[in-house]
């Protein structure tokens, strides 16, 4: 093989290092990728794999970014994942050729052990000493050279969320010389003696280059006895959470009032400008009046996303979870079940992943029964339309009725998972409480730059969402609206006579127990595909069904004429619980390698759902007649 | 009878997208592997292979039924273990 060929070869590198010491952060600067960052142990749960160009010498490297371990003894799933990709045991990956360990130099006491149990391996290594910036800071000193020394391992200081904080990494990794072909490397775990002698060389390691455990900021130290007080801590976060749903509708109002604006000055137009007819049909009432509802919701969702980055940067998410810890352990969840069922608030899909660090097999599949219970953004925009049309925008108190009506249901979402969880715990996947062990990472100011990245990346994704699978399902439901035509002398609405008419009417017989009229029974379907589809099913739907002037209504005040309350609040219920999107099973099954798991959770949730729904409708229409 | 065209057009367009984001991920996966060998094929034009790659490469990098959540966009399935502890 020539010299030349050998450098086209992209050379196989590995980010390792303990959870939350800034590995992904370090991968996005390296790859320009812009993979999840937070600041809590556990956001990345698989490989992830970027690529990047030594400046200097034109190498090619492809970078894998692993999930963080403590050790090469895993007790995790994703610890599994790192040590099997470090030792090739991957079917179809060959092990790294060069390894980069990832430290947090405020916190060297803790990741050294890795750094030891790495270099023992005998794969080229590098340490990262990430944070340096946030460690002089802090007051820590080091001797480099000395750890250097005694670590036998080139060490080169980083600080992978400032521009040009890789430049050193950069430079060291392309002097180093080329990698030597060798055996695959053996692993054995250690005996306790072994781990114990390990760490008595960290101690002594750290001795010798004169490290100084940084000193924690006084204001710091109070500002964590407030908030992980019993009393205080969880009013705090009460109060925390409550604000975020009132901010979600109150500034929401001004935003979504010029997106709705926009929307219909764009239907009129087309309206307009496109000859009545099958296409002007489609455009006005499929396109614009399904998509278009959709996207109403995008400020209310952007803004959610924007305290939920906010809380995920500042350090304060582990802290909650530290916090719900006695009453997930009073369900017989494990305390690690926090940022699963927290990243599900996004997306089940997500929450469904991160259960991979949760290490009891039991522990794991409660956690992924009750996820799709926490309500991820995709009913947002169901709550919000129901609760706009139905809900007085007046306030009770300090508060805005509306934002109480939505904190109350994802407040219900909660419940009924701790609830489930209980359920499971004492029957069929009981287990034994497995108390929490977390890291409390230092408080950070949120990054702006990352902040901004991340709602940047939610609006994307969430328009690519609303431009592709909803924008074709409102296509697919608006010619099932549109045919067949009505027989000749036929009365009202063409749909009634539509495929989805006939859909509808047949569905309405399940679901009129619940109050559910055939068009709420048909949008239901669409829903299983993405929930925030019903949104938009429910404006095609209601756009193809309004006569004379109604045509030119939003969906709000067509649904507050069409429903009664009663109605609404069963569909409210039903959304609590509603069975989950296809998605999620999938994921459900993947995770669980079985049909047998999304199956009984989309059966529990569907049964969940209609007793909810039935129980609300009935209860409503006793009270309000 | 143009606007119907132009109409039945975009339906076909949406049914055939739609079909594709909600099917199975190993069975698009398969459909685009199989659609990429037909187009690797000698004689097809140039636009169809890069067009049929870019399916393949899209069917890989999907996870399941749609691709809204951040990870969903870079996971492929889990690698196979060689061996098991």
């Amino acid at each position: 093989m020539s010299a030349a060929s050998v450098a086209l070869e992209p050379m196989r590198l590995a980010l390792v290092g303990v959870p939350n010491c800034g590995k992904t952060a370090l991968f996005n600067r390296l790859t320009g990728s812009r993979q999840k960052v937070a600041n809590y142990a556990g956001v990345t749960v698989e490989r992830k794999e970027g690529s990047f160009v030594g400046p200097s010498s034109g190498q090619r490297y492809r970078l894998l970014d692993l999930p963080g371990a403590y050790s090469l003894t895993p007790t995790t799933l994703d610890e599994a994942i790192t040590r099997d990709c470090l030792l090739g045991r991957l079917a179809g990956e060959a092990p790294p050729e060069r390894v980069v360990c990832v430290v947090d130099a405020t916190n060297l006491r803790l990741n050294l052990r890795l750094v030891l149990e790495l270099r023992d391996l005998g794969t080229p290594l590098l340490v990262a000493l990430n944070m340096s910036d946030l460690a002089r800071d802090r007051g820590v000193r080091l001797d480099l050279q000395r750890l250097e020394q005694e670590l036998g391992v080139p060490v080169v200081e980083t600080v992978a969320i400032r521009d040009g904080g890789e430049r050193a990494l950069l430079e060291r990794l392309e002097a180093l010389p080329p990698p030597a072909a060798r055996p695959a490397a053996e692993w054995l775990d250690p005996t306790f003696e072994q781990i114990q002698r390990t760490q008595r060389e960290v101690r002594r390691i750290l001795h010798a280059a004169g490290y100084t455990e940084p000193a924690r900021r006084r204001a710091l130290q109070r500002l964590d006895a407030l908030v992980l007080h019993p009393v205080a801590g969880p009013a705090i976060l009460a109060a925390l959470l409550f604000f975020v749903f009132q901010a979600v509708f109150s500034w929401a109002a001004v935003p979504m009032a010029l997106v709705d604006a926009g929307v219909t000055w764009l239907g009129g137009a087309l309206q307009a400008s496109v000859p009545p007819g099958a296409l002007n049909s489609l455009l006005v009432d499929g396109v614009i009046a399904g998509a278009g509802s959709v996207l109403v919701f995008l400020p209310q969702i952007m803004i959610l996303f924007f305290f939920i980055l906010l809380l995920e940067d500042s350090g304060y998410l582990p802290r909650a979870a530290y916090l719900l810890d006695r009453m997930m352990g009073s369900v017989g969840l494990s305390g690690r079940a926090f940022i699963p069922l927290l990243s599900s608030f996004a997306c089940a899909v997500p929450g469904i992943m991160a259960t991979r660090t949760i290490p009891n097999v039991r522990d794991r599949l409660a956690t992924i029964m009750v996820a799709p219970l926490m309500t991820c953004s995709a009913r947002l925009p169901v709550y919000a339309l129901i609760i706009a049309a139905f809900i007085p925008n007046r306030p009770v108190g300090a508060f805005n009725l509306q934002g109480l009506v939505l904190f109350t249901l994802y407040v219900a979402g909660i419940v009924a998972a701790m609830l489930v969880a209980y359920a499971l715990k004492r029957t069929a996947l009981r287990a034994t409480y497995h108390p929490l062990l977390l890291e409390l990472p230092e408080y950070k100011w949120p990054n702006l730059r990352n902040l901004m990245l991340g709602l940047w990346e939610r609006l994307k994704i969430f328009l690519q969402r609303v431009g592709t699978i909803i924008l074709a399902l409102m296509i697919v439901l608006w010619f099932l609206s549109s045919f067949p035509a009505p027989p000749e002398g036929a009365t009202g609405p063409a749909i009634q006579h539509s495929f989805a008419g006939m859909i509808g009417r047949t569905l309405e017989h399940v679901f009129a127990p619940l109050g559910f009229n055939w068009q709420i029974s048909l949008a239901l379907v669409p829903g299983l595909a993405a929930r925030e589809v019903a949104v938009g099913a429910l404006g095609t739907v209601y756009s193809l069904s309004a006569t004379g002037d109604d045509v030119a209504a939003t969906l709000v005040p067509m649904i507050a004429k069409s429903w009664s309350l009663a109605t609404a609040l069963s569909l409210l219920a039903w959304y609590v619980f509603a069975p989950q999107c296809l998605s999620t099973l999938v994921v459900v099954k993947r995770e669980t390698n079985s049909w047998r798991y999304p199956l009984i959770m989309a059966g529990y949730l569907f049964a969940l759902a209609y007793f909810a729904a039935f129980v609300t409708f009935r209860v409503a229409s006793a009270l309000l007649t | 009878m143009g606007q119907a065209i132009v109409a039945g057009l975009i339906v076909l367009t949406a049914v055939v997208y739609v079909a594709w984001a909600l099917m199975p991920a190993a069975l698009r996966l398969r459909l685009a592997q199989r659609l990429a060998a037909d187009a690797r094929r000698t004689g097809r034009p140039a636009w169809l292979v890069r067009a049929a790659g870019a399916i393949e490469r899209n069917a890989r990098r999907r996870l399941g039924g749609c691709s809204d959540c951040s990870a969903a966009q870079p996971a492929p399935v889990p690698p196979k273990r060689l061996d098991t502890d």
